[in-house]
């Protein structure tokens, strides 16, 4: 496993564990070696403004964990296809 | 061509007020940029109360929130800082939100979340647009009312 892959499944087990695997339907990252930015999907189970807003406040920590190393950005999802990149060569996490 | 962002706090407030009329429109036709419209109108609101903080004026207290950031961010205009080999760059509207103006940090990451979901994503099926007009509005009023004004945290006593 190379660095860049290390981080970004580092990234993503981080972020399950603070938003919690009973609370997800799936998440994904994916890692841009050379622009050193990150992209978080988020597939919430309860799909509640309210749940999203408590998500947005723990992503606030990823992004101050990670801060030397990567810029993250995310989004909320109603489903994660970890299908979608399985062709691509980027580093990336999946959780579902 | 170089194009230059908009650089003071009446020009801000006039495109933000353009940005919010757009979202306006594409939201009453169901449109998905809307919610860009929406993070956009918040970004030059937001430009519009970094450029007359005066917490840019004290280096003392503006470094108590980050000791590299200068007097002259308050004129950034990217998202935010680059990153990498422990060196972080300026710091973005993103960033500063962040950390100066933490009553509407949700509000402005969730807007510029769904933003980048329409642009590079998938659209808004994972957010609420009404929640991201409420957001906006919540932001808008701070700046409207001259509320975004930031506190310097208090230091740490032993």
């Amino acid at each position: 496993m190379n660095e860049f892959q290390a981080l970004t499944t580092a990234i993503g087990e981080y972020t399950v564990d603070l938003l919690g695997k009973e609370k997800l339907n799936g998440l994904q990252v994916i890692l841009n070696p050379r622009e050193l930015s990150g992209f978080v999907s988020i597939a919430l189970r309860d799909r509640s403004d309210e749940a999203q807003r408590a998500a947005i406040v723990e992503m606030f920590d990823v992004e101050r964990v990670y801060a030397d190393e990567v810029a993250i950005s995310f989004v909320f999802v109603d489903q994660i296809d970890v299908t979608a990149d399985e062709t691509a060569s980027v580093p990336q996490y999946s959780f579902a | 061509m170089t194009v230059s962002s908009v650089r003071t706090p009446m020009a801000c407030l006039e495109r933000a007020i353009a940005f919010q009329q757009d979202a306006e429109q594409l939201s009453a036709i169901g449109n998905q940029w809307s919610a860009v419209a929406y993070f956009y109108a918040a970004f030059h609101a937001v430009r519009s109360a970094l450029m007359v903080d005066p917490i840019f004026n004290s280096p003392e207290r503006l470094a108590l929130f980050d000791p590299n950031w200068r007097r002259e961010d308050r004129q950034n205009d990217h998202h935010q800082a680059r990153r990498g080999n422990g060196i972080v760059g300026a710091p973005g509207v993103s960033d500063l939100v962040k950390a100066l103006y933490p009553e509407i940090a949700i509000e402005y990451a969730q807007l510029h979340s769904a933003s980048v979901s329409v642009r590079y994503g998938l659209g808004l099926a994972g957010y609420d647009q009404a929640a991201l007009k409420r957001g906006y509005e919540k932001i808008a009023g701070a700046v409207k009312r001259n509320e975004l004004v930031a506190t310097a945290p208090q230091p740490h006593r032993g």
